[in-house]
């Protein structure tokens, strides 16, 4: 698919999303920046040709799964996970109307992660389906994946990364289920009624609440995965013990290579193992190595790490792009309350994807491949590593 | 509301110049020195894709003061790296902070032979030198460990 045909699309069908003659399909945050277009880096491994061959038919054949591919949906999206070999990856949505978001919205604190918002894009996903079928399916399953790879679409796997959006109506994860979510956060970085996050004081760290419990509860009765990329470690620790299905941890870096907030303990990450859950090893530099620019050798290497941490079976990997968003969408003013900002995060800051050499945006998927098959890794693990463990859990806890 | 004037102050800063990005909210992670650096003046790229070495006019980088570099770019095979793309930054991981200034190749000397103009180490201690260097979609990141007003700074 080319943004050409994304404009016929746009002039011939209009989606609701679309608003305006945007051929761009209304998603124009951040369009002129070179890796919303550009291929990520051809990273030098150093591989023998015969090894370079294995590598592209071992991904060809694969499922590719990317536990947080995008936050932002926008057209080149489609073509960068076909360049990089993505079969499906989780979309975040709901973070504020995310599907209808032009660059003449702002964000407001009123919308971040809210029910409305999350409603607005679900209730687009049927829309951005038909507008873009012959590339790009929406995924609600483990069979839809498979049948995703064999179309040779892109999935995206709706999810969510707050469950704030429930208030204190559990009733709505039935509703967002019924629209579509199939994997929601318990919290973002900031705490919330339900669970603690990684940003909050330590000794303020709860784990779950009841209602928390009672929402993984709800969860595994619906067949939506439990995921706590963002949450704290007592939240992930806590989850995995009460939830009867394994859960995810969608993205997040090791805190016993890095130590950042946003990251897992070793002993989380075995209690989460234990329980069948995987941990997705997100690709933001500072979590790799602790400055803003790293190389996807960086990524290997945790990946690699957590493997050694947590098994195999229980590592896998999540890209937590948001390419064509600025942070003036994010966070505009006058809007924002500089308290609530401020707990959501310290942005001193804000890595982008440029500073991720040889995994600039999702193309650069199958430089993981080629670099595990440098590594020496069998067919069998770099599939477990590259999709394989997603998709037993999605299997195991969605269907 | 000065918090609000400095928390958006550092947004915006942060964000001048480049976007795409990902959706999460990180600082840079302070790192002790090493107990042992290796301080060589020339280094291979992080994946081997090129490899670097850099020349000064005077033994030692100078302390506070405004310099040129001159770097010695080879590819995987050891031929000049020519026509390559090539950003320098330097950061001292102890502080969390980088130069004053913001360095740049000012010329391509010979093929991979560039110079950098507008490097500045402000304070004496161990600084990282980082180059990004790219050329077609080949690209990769090669590091210097630099010791600055400690009387040596170097090995060969």
């Amino acid at each position: 698919m080319s943004l050409t045909s994304c404009a016929a699309l746009a002039a011939a069908q209009t989606p609701l999303w679309a608003a305006g003659s945007d051929p761009y399909g209304g998603f124009s945050g951040n369009k002129d920046h070179k890796y919303v277009k550009a291929l990520a880096t051809d990273y030098d491994f150093g591989l023998t040709p015969e090894e370079e061959e294995r590598a592209k038919e071992l991904h060809a054949k694969i499922v590719v799964f990317d536990n947080l591919a995008e936050v932002c949906f926008y057209p080149e999206f489609i073509d960068n996970c076909k360049a990089g070999g993505v079969t499906a990856g989780n979309m975040t949505l709901g973070l504020a109307d995310m599907f209808g978001f032009t660059p003449e919205k702002s964000i407001q604190p009123e919308q971040f992660w809210s029910w409305e918002a999350l409603k607005l894009d679900l209730a687009r996903l049927p829309s951005l389906a038909r507008t873009f079928g012959d590339d790009l399916m929406i995924t609600y399953n483990h069979a839809d994946i498979l049948q995703a790879k064999k179309e040779g679409k892109v999935g995206i796997f709706p999810g969510a990364q707050n469950t704030t959006f429930i208030g204190r109506d559990v009733s709505r994860l039935k509703q967002a289920y019924d629209m579509g979510l199939r994997i929601s956060q318990l919290s973002y970085n900031d705490s919330n009624f339900i669970a603690s996050g990684s940003a909050e004081k330590p000794e303020a760290q709860f784990g779950l609440s009841a209602l928390g419990e009672r929402v993984v509860g709800t969860m595994n009765d619906l067949g939506m995965l439990v995921d706590t990329g963002h949450c704290s470690s007592p939240t992930m620790m806590r989850a995995a013990e009460v939830s009867e299905k394994p859960i995810s941890v969608s993205h997040a870096g090791m805190r016993s290579k890095v130590d950042q907030f946003r990251s897992i303990t070793d002993e989380a990450f075995k209690v989460v193992a234990d329980k069948g859950g995987v941990l997705g090893i997100l690709s933001t530099p500072s979590a790799l190595n602790g400055t803003d620019r790293c190389t996807v050798d960086d990524y290997l290497d945790n990946i690699e790490h957590a493997v050694n941490v947590g098994g195999i079976d229980h590592v896998g990997y999540a890209s937590d792009f948001s390419i064509p968003l600025t942070i003036d969408h994010i966070f505009s003013l006058p809007g924002w309350d500089p308290e609530v900002a401020a707990r959501i995060g310290d942005f001193a800051v804000w890595p982008w994807s440029d500073g991720h050499v040889g995994y600039e945006n999702n193309s650069g998927a199958i430089n993981l491949t080629r670099g595990l098959v440098k590594r020496g890794y069998s067919d069998e693990d770099i599939a477990k590593i590259m999709g394989g463990n997603w998709m037993r859990l999605i299997a195991d806890t969605v269907g | 509301m000065p918090h609000l004037k400095g928390f958006f102050a550092a947004v915006c800063f942060a964000m001048m110049g480049s976007s795409a990005l990902a959706l999460d909210a990180f600082n840079k992670v302070a790192k002790a020195r090493p107990q042992t650096l290796d301080l060589s003046t020339i280094v291979a790229s992080r994946g081997g894709f090129f490899s670097v070495s850099y020349s000064l006019e005077t033994e030692c980088p100078p302390m506070n003061k405004i310099h040129s570099w001159e770097l010695l770019l080879t590819d995987r095979e050891g031929n000049p790296l020519d026509g390559a793309d090539v950003s320098i930054f330097a950061d001292m991981p102890e502080h969390l902070h980088g130069m004053t200034t913001q360095a740049q190749v000012s010329a391509e000397l010979s093929p991979g032979h560039v110079r950098v103009d507008g490097m500045n180490f402000h304070m004496p201690g161990w600084w990282v030198i980082t180059l990004d260097v790219s050329k077609k979609r080949g690209r990769d990141l090669a590091y210097f460990n630099v010791l600055v007003g400690e009387g040596f700074c170097h090995s060969e």
